[in-house]
């Protein structure tokens, strides 16, 4: 037996560096639980792995037919197909992984009141389904660009250095619906009213994120205060990368960034101050 | 050298309405703000229960220790406490190396992976290495007698093949400390006692056993030091055998009496409530437990709040889950004015087995020809005990325990077959 260490078990919690070399140590287990939320997502479904194809097109095809077509929004020059589902995959992973995250603790009851383990690993892999589907999602999307290049002759995809930007904001986006997941779960866990609340917030939320719109649609003197949105820099930023039309505020880039990192390192904070004590309430 | 240290520890939880104290109390404001659930909140805060109240212990390395008590001592909120699954409210407590908790059976487990992949997931859980796991994937397996099904999904496993996993998994991680609470409840007599036995094992090795139990025997076999729970204080601690007997005197001496608490259930009606039960011995003296040789009374309490109520009421009793038998007044009973009403029944000694029963009380309630009913769950629940120690005379593997629901002692008559003999004997001529 290797040389026993100590713990000093304390009401207090213990700290956020703790609580991460914890999560180091536990490490395994976040592939672990991050495979069985993938897998207990997609069992007994029918038609399983074709679902992640059919649901993002369907919202995207009535979206191009009601605020493309009918409604005529301005779509960065670019086929409002492409448009939209290159600024729905990201809203997409951000509005699922929110909720997800929210859910996880109430979810994993059984397994957080009975066993020990760094609880912010529920929150941590509850997002790998949206996280694989976000990556269909994109596969989809090149699957699009490719059928636009064979009927037209145009590509839209903007091949530069720039274009690898997009994982910028697509690792802003995770580390957003972390860091306020990681108060929601708790939260969610205490009082059920957030998971009521949160798609209502998440809705009004989708509306004012360009996702359906450019963000040079909305008029020069509101856009400071579209832009006090981290998402809105973040989901124009992604399109920008990938499409490359338009031109890119870099300060609306780094406010979003350090704006997701501050939600991040406070939820993170919350997360370790409340861990301890939210189980009793579950 | 100690293992475990406690000193002072204290575990409150808050009853009723949930504790509201993260986000430092904001949820509180805005309630108060509100003005929601201000009119309750006085009696919340009345109503906390101390499960744990400034326990101070401590644990050699290698001892194997039993903790004892009544449902609600603080049995389990310790075991939770010292796997660092809720922390304590005052007090600190000191725990020397990797802890390994069995609370639940299974509750790691996926049911749709296999055993293979389980074992793996649980000692993640536990964070122990992928290699040592490998390293120890045989013995998981030998100890838990499924090498045939471990490629199966566990969810197509019996609860005891379940059970046999998830101990052959807490016990083979080589923890330093092991805490099992009541675990082994549902397993097969024979697979408990390898349970046990390896249990003592590890124990000899230099594990230390934090073992909770309602089984007296298990207790006095495998424990060398045991403590009594009470109210979340510790009220014996010492050498088994001493405390195992203080306990039962103490259960036997304490009044068990079952409040109806909760008004939303259909413990009233229109007409009538269930108010309490209460357990009494054969000279009408309150008792908190049974000794399985003396008949005992169970007493209910109802109200009826209307004259001329028939009362038709009765009981249900319950053991390990399995339904043992209902009771009901052979007639219904015409209750002519509003007021309090006992019902005592007797029930013979030397009927049930020494373990734990539940009573649910329950009926119908007619006025005017207008029928209701009402239903008390859990409104006691009692042990029994063998003081005589009458009952099997059997050693070893043939376990008093999961041997049946009641034990009656029947009448017996073994004689030589006469007819028998005269078979025999032509056959041999």
């Amino acid at each position: 037996m290797s040389k026993p260490a100590e713990f000093v078990i304390r009401p207090k919690s213990t700290g956020i560096i703790a609580m991460l070399l914890d999560l180091w140590r536990y490490k395994r287990l976040v592939v672990y639980f991050s495979v069985r939320t993938v897998r207990m997502r997609y069992k007994e479904t029918i038609l399983g792995w074709l679902w992640l194809i059919i649901r993002p097109l369907i919202p995207a095809l009535i979206s191009t037919v009601i605020f493309g077509k009918l409604a005529q929004f301005p779509s960065d020059d670019v086929p409002y197909l492409v448009f939209f589902f290159t600024g729905m995959s990201l809203w997409t992973l951000f509005n699922t992984a929110l909720l997800y995250a929210t859910r996880s603790m109430r979810l994993n009851r059984r397994l957080v009141t009975k066993l020990y383990f760094p609880r912010i690993i529920i929150p941590l892999t509850s997002i790998a389904p949206f996280v694989l589907e976000f990556f269909i999602n994109i596969a989809v999307l090149i699957g699009i660009f490719i059928l636009f290049y064979v009927r037209t002759g145009v590509c839209y995809v903007s091949f530069r250095p720039a274009l690898l930007l997009c994982g910028i904001f697509f690792l802003a986006t995770l580390i957003l619906a972390w860091g306020i997941g990681f108060v929601t779960s708790i939260l969610n866990a205490q009082a059920r009213d957030v998971r009521f609340t949160l798609p209502f917030v998440l809705n009004m939320w989708y509306f004012i994120t360009p996702v359906i719109y450019p963000l040079s649609f909305i008029p020069e003197k509101w856009r400071p205060l579209a832009i006090l949105n981290p998402m809105t820099a973040i989901v124009e930023g992604f399109k920008w990368s990938i499409l490359g039309r338009g031109e890119l505020n870099i300060w609306y880039v780094v406010y979003s960034l350090v704006l997701v990192l501050l939600v991040f390192s406070g939820g993170l904070y919350f997360f370790s101050r409340a861990e301890a004590k939210f189980i009793d309430s579950m | 050298m100690e293992s475990i240290v406690i000193k002072n520890l204290s575990k409150c939880y808050r009853l009723g309405k949930r504790s509201q104290k993260i986000a430092g109390g904001g949820i509180d404001r805005l309630r108060q703000l509100l003005h929601i659930y201000n009119e309750d909140k006085k009696k919340h805060l009345a109503r906390q229960i101390m499960a744990l109240d400034n326990i101070s212990l401590s644990v050699e390395e290698g001892t194997v220790l039993g903790i004892i008590g009544r449902n609600g001592a603080g049995k389990t909120t310790l075991l939770k406490v010292l796997a660092r699954i809720t922390a304590p409210t005052s007090g600190t407590a000191i725990v020397r190396g990797k802890v390994v908790s069995l609370l639940e059976i299974g509750v790691g487990f996926h049911p749709e992976l296999t055993g293979r992949e389980n074992i793996f997931l649980n000692a993640a859980i536990y964070g122990v290495d992928r290699r040592d796991v490998k390293k120890r994937f045989d013995d998981i397996v030998d100890f838990a007698e499924i090498e045939k099904f471990i490629d199966t999904p566990v969810r197509h496993y019996s609860s005891g093949m379940y059970l046999r996993l998830a101990f052959s998994m807490a016990i083979n991680m080589e923890p330093h400390i092991l805490l099992a609470d009541e675990v082994l409840a549902v397993g097969d007599i024979r697979f408990q006692h390898r349970c046990l036995e390896r249990m003592q094992q590890v124990g000899n090795s230099g594990t230390t056993v934090l073992f909770v139990s309602h089984d007296m025997e298990a207790i006095k076999r495998m424990c060398s030091r045991c403590i009594c729970l009470d109210e979340g204080k510790i009220i014996h601690e010492g050498n088994t055998l001493d405390v195992t007997d203080a306990y039962q005197k103490f259960m036997l001496s304490t009044p068990n009496q079952g409040v109806v608490q909760s008004k939303g259930s259909n413990t009233s009606c229109a007409f009538a409530s269930i108010l309490s039960a209460c357990l009494m011995s054969d000279q009408n003296e309150l008792i908190g437990a049974v000794r399985l040789s003396q008949d005992f009374l169970i007493e209910f309490t109802y109200s009826t709040l209307k004259g001329d109520v028939d009362l038709f009421l009765g009981f249900d009793i319950y053991t390990r889950g399995i339904h043992v038998f209902r009771s009901y007044f052979p007639q219904p009973y015409h209750a002519p004015v509003p007021g309090l009403y006992k019902a005592q029944v007797r029930i013979p000694g030397n009927l049930l087995m020494e373990t734990e029963y539940t009573v649910h009380a329950g009926g119908q309630v007619t006025h005017k020809g207008d029928v209701q009913y009402l239903t008390a769950y859990n409104i006691l629940s009692f042990r029994t005990y063998d003081t005589e120690e009458i009952s099997m005379p059997f050693e070893g593997t043939y376990h008093k325990l999961s041997a049946g629901v009641i034990r009656p002692v029947l009448e017996w008559e073994v004689t030589a077959d006469r007819n028998c003999d005269n078979v025999k004997n032509n056959g041999g001529e």
